[in-house]
């Protein structure tokens, strides 16, 4: 029974709590029809990443208490998920309170497209397999690792996880990344679910969707067609059960390690800074643009949460996509926005490497 | 020097698609253009995307140049996009033959679309993908013996433990619990070591490193390993600095046996004897493990 409890508050945290905090931006995230759930959800939990991540580096700089942290942490995420219940609701009455227009719901209809089922049910069956064949692996050693001393000795990042002597101070590129004692408070937030289940077992069970979603409405948004969609997830899907060329392919990220801050920069962060970036070069005036760009800029935190690979990594896609958008699109303002989307990582940076 | 190297193999590697993918991609990429000529803008920006995202060589190197970090660790090549290529041009295809509304053309596109990814790709959910390391993972046996150390513990009223063991049980021993303190870590042994790392040790942890991974090892002298069991006794003896609280040995020869060595003259060796007339306390054995209590300051 507490078992179920356990993993019923990590749904709640993982899942629940950033769907709400979604909400606050529900306007312009439900403009693309039919993505509405992901959209919200991966909007949730970059802006509860970003918060983290900010947090995580005050209390490293401060030398502050890990438990301190995921209370503060556990105050701000609340705090998100009320304003986006607020969302909802002005979305929901809106919704409810105009005329519903003959044939809405044609948005969600691509979703009973027989290709769209198989694709679904491919992603299920990779969900179910890595559930039974998931073990722990080298790299636990450091990153679960790392969790698990913040869990014992309440503190943030501050040693290396490899001998736990707490003579090695661990390494700058790992303070930049705040995954791992995220992960640790999962688990104290979870009434102590080991982290090992979270990232072994949670992290597939419940992100995995979320980055086909992601995938599907970045595609939708490459292809403008939604009749595509179910074809496309059946191929992307079917092609991930063939990506093992390379051990650090994207496929082998997605299926094998989405737990790992690296696989989750590739598989959550990628699509979605990658979507959202299209969508607010899309736009007309810089005002219409501007909340585009933050979601952009929350995106980009995340991804530097996630590892130093997003850190470094986050320049390189925002400067190629805002190069090859100048190109087709101009709208040069657009390209001084996308540079300061990246000026909290920027900040974040020059806190720690100057 | 090493990033020119670098930059030229990739250029290689490139030209030659030695990677059955590569070659799909570009067709992909191909098959891309020519379907959606008619949205030119968009073919020009998602082409230039791809093209970064696909690594060319001049940007790699001024990467690599910049981000010395970036060729070291993150192979700039994770950003690589081929699955999501791959299947918009896939989608496509379908869609064109679809418009031919002949249904043995839809029907083959298809076959030959899965036949493609069967002949290129490599399956993920199969036991010799790394990502499963099943040998890996936290052992049985490993968990009996954590288990036993966390027992002894608390009887001992002790709140951490310093541990010296085989490498891999010590890889996992602080996933299993922060408790346990290995008296170096898998930073020692890594690639990563090669970057300086090692520096972090002092020599004498170095050197129990090195005789335990030579008692452990497969390879070299197998007739001596009783001498080398009195060695580590020994030398953890007279290093009374260093803090290590309890040492894990190999019960029997299993562990050679496992990994394809003929020892026989190992089955002599006896392991709690050593350590027992060297002061050491027997905490407890597992199947393959001895656990040895060392006190303080012995």
């Amino acid at each position: 029974m507490s078992m179920i409890f356990q993993y019923g508050l990590a749904f709640f945290w993982m899942c629940i709590i950033p769907l709400l905090a979604g909400g606050m931006f529900v306007k312009i995230l439900a403009e693309q029809k039919g993505f509405l759930v992901v959209s919200a959800m991966g909007t949730g939990l970059v802006l509860n990443y970003g918060v983290y991540q900010i947090a995580a580096m005050i209390f490293v700089l401060l030398d502050g208490s890990f438990r301190l942290l995921s209370w503060i942490y556990i105050g701000a995420s609340m705090i998100m998920a009320l304003l986006g219940v607020y969302g909802w609701y002005c979305y929901f009455k809106k919704q409810s309170g105009s005329k519903r227009k003959e044939g809405s719901g044609k948005e969600y209809k691509c979703y009973k497209d027989p290709y769209f089922l198989m694709g679904a049910a491919l992603v299920a069956v990779q969900v179910l397999v890595i559930l039974v064949m998931s073990t722990p692996d080298k790299d636990d050693a450091f990153y679960t690792g790392l969790s698990s001393m913040c869990l014992s000795y309440d503190y943030v990042l501050k040693y290396s996880a490899y001998d736990g002597l707490m003579q090695m101070p661990i390494e700058t590129r790992y303070i930049m990344a705040a995954l791992p004692v995220y992960q640790a408070s999962l688990s104290l937030m979870s009434k102590g679910l080991h982290t090992l289940i979270i990232c072994h077992n949670l992290y597939p069970l419940f992100y995995m969707p979320l980055s086909y979603g992601l995938y599907c409405m970045l595609a939708h948004k490459l292809t403008n067609k939604k009749e595509d969609l179910g074809k496309f997830l059946l191929f992307f899907a079917f092609l991930h059960m063939f990506g093992n060329y390379y051990v650090f392919s994207p496929e082998n990220f997605l299926i094998t390690r989405i737990w790992q801050g690296k696989a989750l920069f590739i598989t959550i962060s990628l699509p979605y800074v990658w979507y959202f970036m299209n969508r607010a070069w899309e736009k007309e005036s810089t005002k219409e643009a501007m909340p585009y760009w933050f979601l952009v800029a929350a995106g980009l935190l995340a991804g530097a949460f996630m590892g130093e690979t997003g850190l470094y990594l986050n320049f390189l896609v925002t400067g190629v996509s805002a190069l090859a958008n100048l190109i087709v699109r101009g709208k040069w303002k657009n390209g001084i926005l996308a540079a300061l989307s990246l000026l909290p990582e920027v900040l974040l940076m020059a806190v720690f490497l100057l | 020097m090493a990033e020119i190297k670098e930059s030229m193999e990739l250029g290689y590697y490139f030209m030659n698609l030695e990677d059955k993918y590569w070659g799909l991609f570009l067709i992909s990429l191909v098959v891309l253009f020519f379907l959606l000529t008619r949205k030119k803008g968009f073919v020009l920006g998602y082409g230039m995307l791809s093209y970064f995202f696909l690594l060319c060589p001049a940007s790699v190197f001024f990467l690599v140049t910049w981000f010395p970090g970036l060729s070291l660790y993150y192979p700039i090549r994770w950003l690589c996009q081929i699955p999501l290529f791959l299947c918009i041009g896939a989608v496509l295809v379908m869609e064109r033959v679809k418009q031919e509304q002949d249904w043995k053309k839809t029907l083959g596109a298809a076959g030959l679309l899965v036949l493609m990814l069967f002949l290129s790709g490599t399956p993920v959910f199969l036991e010799e993908n790394p990502a499963w390391s099943h040998d890996s993972g936290l052992e049985e046996e490993y968990v009996e013996t954590y288990d036993l150390l966390l027992a002894d513990m608390e009887r001992r009223g002790l709140e951490k433990a310093y541990v010296w063991g085989p490498k891999d049980w010590m890889k996992d021993c602080r996933v299993y619990s922060a408790d346990f303190y290995p008296i170096y870590g898998k930073d020692l042994w890594d690639q990563q070591a090669a970057l300086g790392y090692e520096a972090s040790y002092d020599d004498t942890l170095r050197m129990l490193y090195e005789f335990y991974t030579t008692y452990e090892s497969v390879q070299g002298p197998l007739a001596n390993k009783w001498q080398q069991v009195e060695v580590l006794a020994d030398t953890l003896n007279a290093n009374s600095n260093v803090a290590c609280d309890y040492v894990v040995m190999y019960r029997g020869t299993g562990h050679w046996k496992e990994r394809g060595s003929k020892v026989k003259r190992l089955e002599n060796v006896d392991v709690e004897g050593t350590f027992l007339s060297r002061n050491y306390e027997a905490v407890g054995n597992t199947e393959n493990y001895y656990i040895f209590y060392r006190q303080a300051g012995e």
